[in-house]
């Protein structure tokens, strides 16, 4: 009987990966070891064979598909691997599938992080809409997901009945064997999860002051990463260099002057290969506007004045307004550089000679001040005249100290202006726990980065440098505390019920802003994933469903229009 | 006989009008054009050339973008900003014409189609406009503007 079934089953026996093909096999069989292969020299239950088969496969996907470490790998088993004597089949394949595991069981110390259950992940990465993840935008479907998790599942239990694993392998071993690169291939898109889990593994870490395995999981990110491209690339290299400078204590000597030089500069290339800067510009120079409409003098104080790239855009529409255009007067405040008063001096020129050229009456202060809080009211010079004071993501700094914000907001008050703009990002980094801030950053930036990626400017050195810009916040969000921690930024409510409690009532901002800025974004090609929103009269840009930065403006409550400046 | 009388004929037919010989009239020509075939007239001789290059031709183009019913009552004083800022031929190279490009391909109703939507575009235009020539004020400052490179980035049109 064996013979005649076997004319064409004999030569499958060879290869029993074939599912089907054994599982036909198993009816001829007796319980116990499978004779047909016993004759070739393996032994192998019968009842086990579906499992192996299974097992076979995917030990065959593993070796099999390309990947540029596969040399290491076959090198590796070729010199250093114990395997089992390959007669008993069962075990040779679950030690092999074991030392594919080994690095992965062991990086996720906490149970909690390993559960992959398909809710978690998907409610966890993704915002509600989206099927996709907000890090990676070509994955699959919920469903697909959740096979993904039992395979792997299924591979981490073979992994822990294997003789030679014997557990949950401790951190110090994963030293040795994340230096073998090795792990089940996977698309690109399950190394996106698993990057996402092991930064995630690591604040935890850091959060519970377990530094030697936070190290750990340390260089398995560094590996995650370098597979991955895109915007999970960069995800992964500036939250990897944070949280290093976190476990390490890494704060590289701050050169103040030096610091707010580049970071200007390194602002002026996110103003150009991102709409967020122009979109925060436009929006509150049309609340201005608005704001000046019929007034004859007018003051603008800037809280941060930079490069001052706001500026012409309002004095040019000021020039073209019917009636003419007001005498302007615009106040900049900077922070201390090296070179102090000439380059506060040459934007003034600068905008001074725009002025000049459109016909608008023009006056440029510059003031130079270590922080916001240190402004009084009498430094800022107040005539009679209509006052708009504007703040482009420099209030969120001032929560690093305590008392500075009200401060500042007290002041504000005092001047009595007829409008406040502020734009802030749209996110609470300012949680006390470490860990809730870093899941919030985390979800943020990568969201930015993903709004960044992908244009026809990819690698240019704009782009970098906007890229690096958007790192360093990143660093300081994760990786500094205290009076350093600057980048503390906070939700929209958050702001509304400060500076509403400091005495200021809302502004609308208006449909002629929201329609300016719809056309702006429309510019930037990529126009329907960015989304402009209205939200209790403040406008939010974000990118897919995320709002990522507001503007809102405010005037101090109970003013109302009797306000008359001098005409 | 035929061609004596021929000869006369066009002798004293009223003289063939040239399009080269009024160069106001040239100007108002071309000024209909667009964009792009203005360019390409501005190739075809030193008189085409030298009237392609009159601001008023393309003033006419910008405003023919615009229909602008919203500026009107500033015409004169946004010519005069214009002007200093650089110039209508300069404004439609650097911002009309590539923002309304841009709009026409990306969005479903270009601006055209409505007089709002247009002078909207048209005030971006020129705020752009001014915070370019604000970088070309180098002062000791960057050597090429830059903050209208999105203009210039191809659309993506994934």
């Amino acid at each position: 009987m064996e013979l005649m079934g076997n004319g064409g089953g004999r030569v499958n026996q060879e290869y029993p990966m074939g599912k089907r093909k054994t599982m036909a096999m198993e009816q001829d069989m007796d319980a116990g070891m499978d004779e047909l292969l016993a004759e070739l020299g393996y032994k192998v239950r019968s009842s086990s064979m579906a499992d192996l088969a299974q097992k076979l496969e995917l030990l065959d996907r593993a070796m099999g598909n390309s990947s540029a470490l596969d040399d290491i790998f076959l090198s590796h088993l070729a010199s250093d691997s114990v395997h089992y004597n390959p007669s008993d089949m069962s075990r040779w394949v679950d030690n092999m599938l074991s030392e594919l595991d080994a690095p992965p069981s062991a990086t996720f110390p906490s149970p909690s992080v390993v559960d992959l259950s398909p809710i978690n992940v998907s409610s966890w990465l993704g915002y509600p809409a989206q099927p996709s993840l907000s890090i990676q935008s070509d994955c699959g479907s919920d469903s697909h997901l959740g096979l993904e998790s039992r395979e792997w599942k299924r591979i981490r239990t073979a992994s822990s009945s294997a003789d030679c694993s014997g557990g949950l392998i401790r951190p110090s071993e994963v030293v040795y064997s994340s230096a073998m690169p090795m792990m089940m291939v996977e698309s690109d898109h399950e190394a996106g999860i698993r990057l996402v889990h092991a930064l995630v593994a690591c604040a935890e870490a850091i959060q519970e002051e377990n530094y030697k395995s936070a190290d750990a999981i340390m260089k398995q990110i560094t590996f995650l990463t370098s597979s991955q491209h895109g915007a999970m690339r960069k995800v992964g290299v500036y939250f990897a260099e944070a949280l290093g400078r976190r476990i390490y204590s890494l704060h590289p000597k701050q050169d103040h002057y030096l610091d707010s030089a580049f970071s200007d500069i390194l602002q002026m290339h996110f103003y150009e290969t991102c709409p967020y800067l122009k979109f925060a510009h436009f929006t509150a120079n049309q609340a201005i506007l608005e704001a000046f409409a019929g007034h004859r003098r007018v003051h603008v104080i800037d809280f941060g004045i930079k490069q001052g790239m706001q500026w012409p855009a309002l004095m040019q529409a000021l020039a073209l307004r019917p009636g003419g255009p007001p005498s302007f007067r615009l106040t900049g405040i900077a922070s201390p550089q090296s070179d102090n008063s000439d380059s506060l001096q040459k934007l003034g020129l600068k905008l001074a000679q725009l002025a000049r050229t459109i016909n608008v009456e023009f006056e440029f202060r510059g003031l130079v001040a270590n922080s916001l809080a240190d402004l009084e009211p009498y430094m800022l010079d107040v005539e009679p005249e209509v006052i708009a004071i504007n703040s482009v993501f420099e209030l969120h700094g001032l929560l690093a100290l305590p008392g500075a914000i009200e401060k500042v907001l007290d002041t504000v008050r005092s001047l009595r202006p007829r409008i406040v703009t502020t734009v802030e990002q749209e996110a609470n980094h300012n949680a006390d726990g470490f860990l809730e801030r870093f899941t919030e950053a985390l979800h943020y930036y990568s969201t930015l980065f993903d709004s960044m990626d992908g244009g026809s400017d990819e690698g240019s050195p704009e782009k970098l440098m906007s890229e690096v810009f958007v790192g360093r916040q990143i660093c300081n969000v994760v990786a500094c505390e205290g009076f350093e921690r600057t980048e503390r930024h906070e939700t929209l409510e958050q702001w509304m019920l400060r500076i509403r409690g400091a005495g200021f009532e809302s502004v609308n901002l208006g449909s002629n802003a929201f329609k300016q800025a719809s056309m702006l974004l429309a510019l930037f090609g990529r126009g329907d994933e960015y989304r402009i929103e209205e939200k209790e009269g403040c406008l939010t840009l974000g990118w897919n469903n995320r709002p990522l930065i507001a503007t809102s403006a405010w005037r101090v409550a109970g003013a109302g229009d009797g306000v008359e400046a001098a005409r | 006989m035929g061609e004596e009388e021929k000869h006369n004929v066009e002798q004293e037919k009223p003289c063939g009008y040239n399009i080269n010989d009024n160069a106001d009239l040239l100007a108002e020509i071309l000024a209909r054009l667009d964009g792009r075939s203005l360019c390409a007239a501005a190739c075809v001789c030193r008189l085409w050339g030298a009237v392609s290059r009159k601001d008023a031709v393309w003033e006419a183009l910008c405003n023919r973008h615009v229909s602008s019913s919203a500026t009107d009552s500033s015409f004169p004083g946004t010519r005069t900003v214009v002007a200093a800022l650089g110039g209508y031929r300069r404004l439609y190279r650097r911002c009309v014409g590539p923002i309304f490009d841009r709009l026409a391909s990306s969005g479903d109703h270009g601006p055209q189609s409505s007089a709002v939507a247009a002078a909207a575009a048209a005030r971006l235009s020129l705020s752009l406009f001014s915070i370019d020539c604000y970088e070309r004020l180098s002062v000791g400052g960057r050597q090429r503007p830059s903050s209208l490179l999105f203009l210039g980035s191809a659309v993506d049109v994934t």
